[in-house]
């Protein structure tokens, strides 16, 4: 080892605190894993290998000429993989490349301290991908084991066990907390213009479209990620089973597929005064790409969002964050005014029609022209025909769907429904349309919210009643009406398990601990969500209302930041005095030493670190003749007491350092 | 009892004059129960300081010159085949008396070597199965040349650390030498000699020393220093070390007349017992153990 010590190359890190740094940076790069170029994720891992390879007496690093090559190599391939070299993905691509590099050519200590910063860098990274309370804790441990591995680094050649480096970690942390809280009370959130924007692929996008069309739901129907969570502040929750959450509205139908239809223009539409009771709800919405705001049906205007005409919410830009918002429902509101655009579109038929379906609409206009009674009919006649419900409708074709699904194939799910019977009532001659959103949702008892998931997406159909407004009809209530009083899972479930011959005999015992297991995600998701609701959503109005209790409300930003700098200064000067104090002064007899011997050194004779009692005693008796009694009785007694078996008196010790200052003041002279 | 160690160092000073620091350390090291190793140039007096700590306190004393064909057997005696009797009889080799002066221990043989180091660690030797107790009290000083002389063997670390001390006596000052110059014939001096302690005072001595308190803050100053010089070398003091510092400087302590051992102890039997065992780092190999001792008294507060 000796021999390499002064070769440019050598691998001079002790192997110890290497593996710790490398499994903690491996640790930060695994959940990168998903959005980075897989070869890179390889090639680091190769480097962290690599590197431990090298750490043997001997083994030289790469050569500048080699690691010149795979830098060039590297941002080379990840420009090549994604068509450029600036983005997310290609800049977290690079950024894995560069730490592996930074690896293989760490070298002594002042790389190492490097590797740290930018393990804390990697870890920090890992919460642009999630910020669920799992991966926050997963990033505390990385931290914490990087700060370990760090202290034994510089215990040099005995660092102890790893629990005692671990444990200063621990206990430098938890010094650090008090400025943490601090910084995350007070310190302004400034947004400047700077947003991440990541790309699709990043979002976890899915979910609900623009567009209804056969297959659009029944697609995501399995998906269980999360799309928001609705808590009720004023505690009245509506029954499951009528938690409809508004998501758009379809104006122009074609068969079976749906789109948004015609722009309104603002001057005609006028909300119509709203009345009934009211629910409050506040929702957590998961970024979704998209700018839906949901919220039961039907919400009232929303500050910072567009109210539409169709009677739903949608954010002024697209929604790449967790969007938290507070929105009031009215469920029995009733317009009683359509205006004429709206009315027309509502009309509007497609352009081709089978006759079958012409038939069988003409049947139910003969039995009454009431609009309530062709709904009526409507919805028995898919109650009494052989309609199915089913996750697997099969595809229809484009051309005429509607008139396969009606009168051959009868099998669809929410949306085919959902279609069909909007086209229906529109040749019928009542306007109808189609709202999407979400039904239900799993309400979570420990937390008192409602967890919505994409398996809850669902549309709907609305019908316009002359007098009463828009009614709500939801056609798969009549075709599978189960489904509506539970939720998606269980009615599969259930019905799956039917004809599921040996499902019977499915034990007593794995049905208990699906239950256990289920009732541990609630409260887990419930814990999360106390963690979103009071931590993370900490943003610039939640940080205003809090100076507000405060009474702080009209304190400007510049000078609240300068009272944090000042308090954290503060803070971090009184714990590192409060520290040397106490390690340099344990006790009573100590410190009254260490006062004497502050004493002497203004006098102009400070003790050496080294040097013990008597010593000095002998050494400032010379220098200070006319008190060599005092020093000599003062050093002895402190010698008594600190090295003696405890006969000797502490407080004769201390009234004789209390003589000091006259003695200081005389022989400083 | 401190003035009968006065006395003590103050006879021996009358014949190494001018070494009054080297008589104390050596007194120290033999009140300590501890073995003593003289490093230093032929004709400084290490045979006529052992002689004299002998001559003082009245123990029988032996001296082994040490050579590359010395055998361990040589040393520690052998059993030699009695017609008369018609057994083997033990004959104790020179080893066996309660102080020996081994010279030049570097030029003997490893074996040899390490024959010597086991019995003055275990105080007994085997031979033909049958364990021989050494006398008691039983004291070694060896006296070992600069390495850098051919023909040596130099001892191991591990050996070294048997040794509770080292020290050089060097050459003595011009006013020390014109005394032994003008002074009578040391070696008539040394035959005046009456035991000034016997041998029961020394055993209780002894007892004494271990006696002497160490407070948890001593402990924590005798620890820093263990650990500032593992921190600081690859091969830093062993907790055998730390046992030897503290008993040197309990016998410091009760040198000086008191019941309690003072950081100052330490810091006077510091270099002497540590020099030895850091001199082999292979770390530092430019400075000698003794600046690496002194760097580490040097360095290490005071709690």
């Amino acid at each position: 080892m000796d021999i390499f010590r002064h070769s440019r190359y050598s691998s001079n890190v002790a192997t110890a605190p290497l593996v710790g740094m490398i499994i903690a940076l491996a640790a930060a790069v695994i959940p990168m894993g998903e959005k980075v170029a897989g070869w890179v994720i390889c090639g680091f891992f190769a480097a962290c290998i690599a590197r431990l390879i090298f750490n043997r007496p001997g083994a030289r690093l790469p050569s500048l000429p080699l690691k010149l090559l795979l830098f060039a190599g590297s941002v080379g391939g990840v420009a090549f993989n994604y068509g450029s070299a600036v983005g997310i993905e290609p800049g977290f691509s690079i950024l894995v490349a560069l730490v592996g590099l930074k690896l293989i050519e760490a070298n002594g200590p002042r790389d190492f301290h490097v590797l740290g910063l930018l393990a804390f860098f990697l870890a920090l990274c890992d919460l642009f991908f999630s910020q669920d309370l799992l991966r926050w804790l997963y990033v505390a441990i990385i931290v914490l084991l990087v700060l370990a591995t760090l202290v034994r680094f510089h215990r040099g050649t005995s660092p102890g066990s790893y629990s005692r480096s671990t444990w200063l970690a621990m206990r430098l942390l938890l010094q650090a907390l008090p400025i943490a809280v601090l910084l995350f009370l007070f310190f302004p959130r400034v947004y400047g213009g700077f947003r991440f924007q990541f790309s699709q692929s990043l979002m976890n996008i899915g979910g609900m479209s623009d567009r209804l069309s056969p297959g659009s739901m029944s697609s995501i129907a399995l998906n269980s990620d999360v799309v928001f969570r609705a808590d009720f502040p004023d505690g009245n929750i509506p029954p499951m089973s009528s938690m409809y959450w508004r998501g758009g509205v379809l104006w122009r139908g074609d068969e079976l597929t749906w789109v948004l239809g015609p722009f309104f223009s603002r001057t005609e539409y006028q909300p119509a005064p709203m009345s009934g009771p009211k629910i409050r709800q506040r929702i957590s919405l998961q970024p979704h790409g998209g700018r839906w705001l949901f919220a039961l049906d039907r919400p009232m205007e929303m500050h910072g969002a567009s109210y539409l005409p169709g009677g739903v919410l949608q954010s002024k830009r697209a929604i790449l964050s967790r969007y938290r918002y507070e929105v009031t429902s009215l469920p029995e509101d009733r317009q009683t005014k359509l205006p004429s655009d709206q009315m027309r579109a509502a009309l509007d038929l497609p352009a081709h029609l089978s006759p079958r379906v012409k038939a069988l609409v003409a049947s139910w206009k003969a039995e009454s022209k009431n609009p309530a009674k062709i709904v009526e009919a409507a919805l028995r006649y898919f109650r009494h025909e052989r309609f199915t419900y089913t996750l697997q409708p099969g595809s229809y074709s484009d051309a005429n769907a509607l008139d396969e699904f009606l009168f051959e194939r009868r099998q669809g799910f929410c949306e085919h429904y959902a279609a069909a019977f909007a086209t229906l009532m529109r040749v019928a001659g009542v306007p109808s349309r189609v709202v999407i959103g979400y039904h239900a949702g799993e309400y979570n008892s420990l937390g008192k919210y409602v967890i919505v998931r994409q398996s809850d997406a669902h549309a709907w159909c609305e019908v316009w009643l002359q007098n009463v407004g828009w009614q709500r009809i939801d056609p798969t209530d009549v075709i599978a009406p189960d489904r509506i009083s539970s939720n998606l899972e269980s009615y599969l479930e259930s019905h799956t398990s039917q004809s599921d011959a040996t499902s019977g005999e499915r034990s007593l015992a794995a049905t208990g601990w699906r239950e256990i297991q289920h009732d541990l995600q609630l409260a887990w998701d419930s814990l999360n969500y106390q963690w979103d609701l009071h931590i993370l959503n900490f943003d610039e109005d939640a940080q205003m209302n809090f100076l507000m209790l405060l009474g702080l409300g009209s304190v400007s930003w510049a000078s609240i930041l300068i009272w944090v700098l000042i308090a954290t200064a503060l803070f971090v000067g009184g714990l590192s005095f409060f520290l040397r104090r106490s390690r340099s002064t344990v006790d009573k007899v100590g410190r009254g030493y260490a006062g004497f011997c502050h004493a002497l050194a203004r006098a102009g004779l400070p003790r050496e670190p080294w040097e013990g009692a008597q010593h000095f005693a002998a050494r400032a008796a010379a220098h200070f003749p006319e008190q060599a009694e005092l020093i000599g009785r003062i050093s002895q007694l402190y010698i008594e007491l600190r090295y003696g078996r405890g006969e000797a008196s502490a407080a004769h010790f201390l009234t004789a350092v209390r003589q000091l200052p006259r003695f200081s003041v005389k022989s400083g002279t | 009892m401190k003035s009968r160690i006065e006395t003590l160092v103050s006879q021996i000073g009358q014949i190494i004059v001018g070494k009054e620091d080297a008589v104390r350390l050596a007194t120290a090291c033999l009140l300590a129960r501890g073995h003593l190793l003289i490093e230093d140039i032929p004709g400084v007096g290490k045979t006529t300081l052992a002689h004299t700590l002998a001559r003082s306190l009245g123990l029988q004393f032996r001296r082994i010159q040490f050579t590359s064909d010395l055998l361990p057997a040589d040393i520690v005696g052998n059993s030699i085949f009695d017609r008369e009797q018609q057994r083997f009889i033990f004959h104790a080799g020179p080893l066996f008396s309660q102080m020996v002066l081994i010279d030049e221990i570097n030029r003997a043989t490893p074996k040899t070597q390490s024959a010597l180091l086991e019995a003055m660690e275990e105080t007994h030797v085997t031979i033909d199965g049958v364990t021989h107790p050494l006398p008691s009290p039983f004291f070694v000083i060896a006296t070992q040349n600069p390495q850098h002389q051919i023909g040596t063997f130099p001892l191991p670390e591990s050996q070294l650390d048997r040794f509770l001390m080292r020290i050089e006596l060097g050459v003595p000052g011009r006013a020390a030498e014109r005394t032994m110059l003008l002074g009578q014939d040391r070696k008539i001096m040394l035959k005046e000699f009456r035991p000034v302690m016997p041998i029961e005072t020394l055993t209780e001595v002894q007892e004494q020393v271990r006696r002497v308190h160490a407070s948890p803050a001593l402990l924590d100053y005798l620890q820093d220093l263990l650990e500032a010089s593992r921190r600081r070398h690859r091969a830093g003091l062993s907790p055998r070390a730390g046992l030897a510092l503290l008993h040197a400087a309990q016998a410091w302590a009760l040198m000086q007349g008191r019941e309690m051992v003072l950081p100052e102890d330490i810091q006077a039997v510091g270099v002497a017992v540590m020099a030895h065992r850091l001199g082999h780092d292979m770390e530092a190999t430019e400075t000698s153990g003794r600046t690496l001792a002194q760097n580490l008294l040097r360095e290490v507060p005071v709690p």
